[in-house]
């Protein structure tokens, strides 16, 4: 299957050099596969390699999370979760999941990474005893003092 | 855009605020601008704005610095910044 995903031009190393101009643009789009010696070299654009990158790395966490969860487990790869009540963590599930359905839809994986700040931020502002003190205390609005 | 008043919740976190000023003037600078104007623009805050989830839903945090944060929220119809905590950052 991953092989079928990854169609590349092959090119070898005297042919890349005759014509640079059509392999690189060529890249552009597509991996191009340069062969050197006993090696195999790519030339790929970065912006796709990027997104390979965070395709990996978010999966590899979302599945040690989802294990985390089956086996009924703290989280090693999201610690802070732990500060969370059960009712956050199911919203926190909910929303990740969707999240992480739609990055592999869409092949982007931001809206990933600012969930899982705006989550991390909120579990430690739960763990934060003077924070939820502070956010707790009930003040009437007529109260507040205006910064000159 | 007008910019936003801010209010906070006492005298305390007033004199927090201002101690602030004096050791971080720079970011506090930047701080209540951001908040004056752009308080929920996560691009205009280069990563230091989050939005709380669950059931601190409608709270809004601006890392000051590392060690520093800001929890707030915002009345849209007042145009107002009701900063309720200034507090380290764990």
């Amino acid at each position: 299957m991953a092989s079928l995903a990854f169609h590349d031009k092959i090119v070898n190393a005297s042919d890349l050099r005759k014509n640079q101009k059509y392999w690189l643009e060529k890249a552009a789009s597509q991996p191009v596969t340069v062969t050197y010696g006993i090696n195999n070299l790519a030339i790929l654009n970065r912006d796709q390699l990027r997104k390979l990158y965070q395709q990996s790395y978010y999966m590899e966490k979302a599945i040690q999370f989802y294990t985390s969860v089956v086996r009924q487990e703290k989280s090693d790869v999201f610690p802070w979760l732990d500060y969370l009540d059960a009712g956050d963590m199911s919203r926190f599930i909910t929303e990740f999941t969707d999240a992480v359905l739609k990055a592999i839809s869409i092949d982007d994986w931001s809206d990933v990474e600012t969930l899982l700040e705006d989550w991390k931020a909120t579990a430690e502002t739960f763990h934060d005893r003077a924070a939820m003190r502070a956010l707790k205390a009930k003040s009437r609005k007529a109260d507040y003092i205006a910064l000159e | 855009m007008a910019k936003y008043q801010i209010k906070l919740k006492n005298t305390a976190l007033l004199d927090r605020w201002r101690s602030l000023e004096e050791s971080i003037p720079s970011q506090m600078q930047r701080c209540k601008i951001f908040l004056e104007e752009n308080h929920h623009n996560r691009l205009r805050s280069g990563g230091k704005l989050k939005k709380l989830k669950g059931r601190l839903q409608g709270i809004l945090q601006y890392d000051l610095t590392d060690n520093h944060r800001v929890h707030y929220r915002v009345d849209t119809v007042a145009k107002i910044v009701y900063i309720e905590y200034i507090g380290a950052h764990p």
